[in-house]
């Protein structure tokens, strides 16, 4: 009995070893992995950094390569590493107001392949949100609250506000009881009350986008989209704020390619494509040019600055 | 004596593997998404440094650790959001900024005739753990918030 209770303490105190063993490995792999593995905001921000630096790199490869100007959509020309200082600085802390259509665009914003100068607007954006409810104290979220847009407008101070609002609204043009008109006037509401909230910002209304051909209906069609863009064009010069003709780019409908869910939603490659060349355009044709120039002087310093450390080096 | 020591060696290994799981370093949140995500139905995109802060208000240097997921679609309530934060107050607004932020989704979701969606909304719950806060809104929801459960 002894014998046989002295080998089971034996087999006990193998079984402790190894288990002692087991814990020793397990600790050595955890401290490796834990080495190995950074978290998740690094992990990003080294992404991101690469990708900055590998968009740089880029960027520097072309200069390098030509020195060809970008042609933006309208012809307006600018050397791409000026662009995207003017863009910088134009969009910087800006606001971007708009439905789900922004809200789309404000998550195209947070992946690598947009640009630098979109990474730090502002965006109130709210699915199912339009005209008709852009007064109501439940704007969208903005800093862990739900409030009016005019309110998360006043606490941003912006210098420029841009809006895409509308395209809820399109179904129930055609419905009886509501029309242009009517839609119109609740947006000058809104114009006006903007205006008085924040005084000094610039407005910039973007018209309303097509839907694609395959989901047009007999009250949500391509062509009430274009009455309206033309009466808000038309209203925009006399509410003196800026109209922003992003929907020409898109054509008379939306192509499905270009479109998240065939309907009326902008996939990446439409917010790449359309959206951006349209807002850079915006801002070069809306930077004085005494401004431009100064930001193109300060490109060649830090050019002329940087060459320098290399030629010391 | 013998008996004794291993007696003493049997109870201490088992109280230090009943222990092991609270001792050792918890998994990085960078591991656990990369293990959940894929269980996502749509496209998952990681939102950046401005718009968790203009979005919940939450500035990310509080933060030892963090991702804000969310779908590219606007149509889907698809998210996950997991973050550490040491400092108590600091973590209970934050836990409150996107605890407050369902609503607001549920609401948009519902007006847009998304009542799938708008139901994981209303069915999703943050949670905290010590420092950490986590929230799963998914059709996997509760397969992923337990291997986060089982993993903090």
């Amino acid at each position: 009995m002894n014998k046989r209770a002295n080998r089971v303490y034996w087999m006990l105190f193998i079984m402790m070893l190894i288990l002692g063993l087991c814990f020793a490995i397990d600790g050595i792999r955890a401290e490796k992995h834990s080495a190995d593995d950074s978290t998740i905001s690094g992990q990003t921000m080294i992404n991101n950094e690469n990708n900055t630096a590998e968009a740089a790199s880029e960027e520097l490869t072309d200069d390098e390569d030509t020195t060809e100007e970008e042609e933006t959509t309208e012809g307006t020309t600018i050397d791409p590493a000026l662009g995207e200082r003017v863009y910088e600085s134009f969009y910087n802390g800006q606001a971007f107001v708009g439905d789900s259509i922004m809200k789309g665009f404000s998550t195209f914003a947070s992946k690598s392949e947009a640009p630098a100068w979109l990474k730090n607007v502002v965006f109130l954006s709210k699915t199912s949100w339009g005209i008709g409810s852009a007064l109501d104290a439940n704007g969208p979220f903005f800093r862990g609250r739900e409030q009016s847009v005019c309110t998360s407008l006043s606490e941003i101070k912006p210098k420029r506000v841009f809006i895409n609002l509308g395209i809820n609204e399109m179904n129930g043009l055609g419905s009886p009881g509501y029309s242009i008109e009517k839609l119109i006037n609740k947006y000058s509401e809104f114009i006006s009350k903007l205006k008085e909230t924040i005084p000094s910002a610039e407005l910039y209304i973007i018209n309303i986008t097509p839907c694609t051909a395959e989901k047009e209906t007999a009250i949500f069609r391509n062509s009430t989209i274009k009455d309206f863009n033309t009466a808000l064009e038309a209203k925009c010069e006399e509410w003196n704020v800026n109209y922003v003709d992003l929907a020409s780019g898109f054509g008379d409908v939306l192509l499905p390619e270009l479109s998240s869910d065939n309907f009326v939603h902008h996939n990446d490659k439409a917010y790449r494509e359309i959206w951006l060349p349209c807002l850079e355009r915006i801002a070069v044709e809306h930077t004085p040019e005494e401004t431009i120039e100064a930001i193109e002087k300060e490109l060649e310093a830090s050019e002329d600055a940087t060459g320098e450390v290399s030629e010391d080096r | 004596m013998f008996k004794r020591i291993s007696a003493l060696l049997l109870v201490s290994a088992l109280v230090l593997a009943g222990c092991k799981e609270k001792n050792e370093e918890s998994v990085s949140i960078s591991s656990l998404y990369d293990s959940i995500s894929p269980m996502a139905e749509g496209t998952l995109v990681v939102m950046d440094d401005s718009y968790i802060s203009n979005y919940y208000g939450i500035d990310t240097a509080d933060l030892s650790e963090y991702v804000f997921a969310q779908s590219d679609n606007p149509k889907s309530a698809e998210t996950i959001i997991m973050f550490r934060c040491a400092d108590e107050e600091k973590l209970k607004t934050y836990s409150s900024a996107v605890e407050n932020s369902l609503s607001q989704r549920e609401e948009e979701l519902a007006n847009y005739d998304l009542p799938d969606e708008a139901k994981l909304v209303k069915n999703a719950k943050v949670t905290k753990k010590g420092d950490f806060v986590y929230l799963v809104i998914s059709d996997m929801g509760s397969d992923m918030s337990k291997i986060i459960k089982d993993s903090i």
